[in-house]
């Protein structure tokens, strides 16, 4: 769910908050569905593949993460990989605390309204 | 964290090890969130780095050995190092209406090609600078000054051959 709400927010924002119908004629998703995935239900993996796609190809990334990264795990040192496994893994772990911390404050925003 | 600390629990660790505080002490010595905080310190706590005591948060003097020589692996150093130095890079380049604060970055590269003569007074400015940053810390053992851990300035500097540099690039792959 955690990345569901993850993709969501990101197509959202780099789709500057279409409206549903806009989102359906976009994905393809049936727009009763997209309704019911905004109000929390759980996506398929295929219909986060079609977000995620959509996100990627928004941000210009044709060259995915993923891609890259298998690329790399194929040609490069040992010692290569070593390093970009580190910048990526101390980059996760900031990102968890930040991902954390902000959690925090919304529920703490929440529970003084 | 296996790959040394990140740089959130490192200003931590800096800020206890000058003296033990409670937790709006570390706030005001660090400049970090209460938030962030809270998820910072309990894992710094497991990895026995440091110490809760009715509302005291102190260094963990008697795990240090085994933390310090964790910590200050050359490994993690020069993660953390790099760290830095991607930060102030960025920071740099950040566009300074985008920039958060009052402090402008200052970040120069030259490619200069020098005489002997002028490596050997290249160095030696560099050892002034050396010795300028010993002589403030020493100044600052006798009197000390109210200052706040995250209000230090971090200055980089260093000097190597550029094939060198290209070199190491090329052999990173």
């Amino acid at each position: 769910m955690e990345l569901q709400k993850i993709i969501m927010g990101q197509y959202m924002l780099l789709n500057n908050d279409p409206s549903l119908k806009a989102i359906s004629l976009d994905t393809g998703i049936q727009l009763t569905r997209i309704f019911r995935l905004f109000n929390g239900s759980k996506m398929k993996l295929t219909e986060y593949q079609v977000f995620q796609q959509k996100v990627k190809v928004k941000m210009g990334l044709t060259d995915t993460l993923e891609a890259i990264a298998f690329d790399c795990s194929l040609k490069l040192s040992p010692a290569a990989i070593k390093e970009i496994e580190v910048f990526l893994k101390r980059k996760i772990e900031i990102w968890k605390v930040v991902q954390a911390t902000n959690e925090k404050n919304k529920s703490a925003s929440q529970m003084s309204a | 964290m296996q790959e040394g600390l990140l740089i959130i629990e490192r200003i931590i660790v800096e800020s206890l090890s000058k003296k033990e505080r409670n937790l709006q002490e570390i706030i005001n010595d660090t400049s970090l969130e209460h938030a962030l905080l809270l998820n910072v310190l309990p894992n710094l706590l497991m990895k026995n780095i440091i110490r809760y005591t009715r509302g005291i948060y102190s260094i963990d003097k008697e795990n240090c050995l085994q933390w310090l020589g964790e910590v200050n692996k050359v490994d993690h150093v020069k993660e953390e190092a790099k760290e830095l130095f991607i930060s102030l890079v960025n920071q740099y380049f950040t566009k300074s209406a985008e920039r958060k604060t009052v402090l402008e970055p200052q970040l120069k590269i030259q490619k200069v090609w020098l005489t002997r003569d002028e490596e050997v007074i290249l160095r030696s400015h560099m050892a002034t600078l050396e010795s300028f940053f010993t002589g403030v810390k020493a100044s600052r053992r006798v009197k000390p000054q109210k200052e706040k851990t995250s209000e230090q300035r971090v200055v980089i500097w260093g000097f190597s051959q550029y094939s060198d540099l290209v070199d190491g690039v090329l052999k990173a792959v």
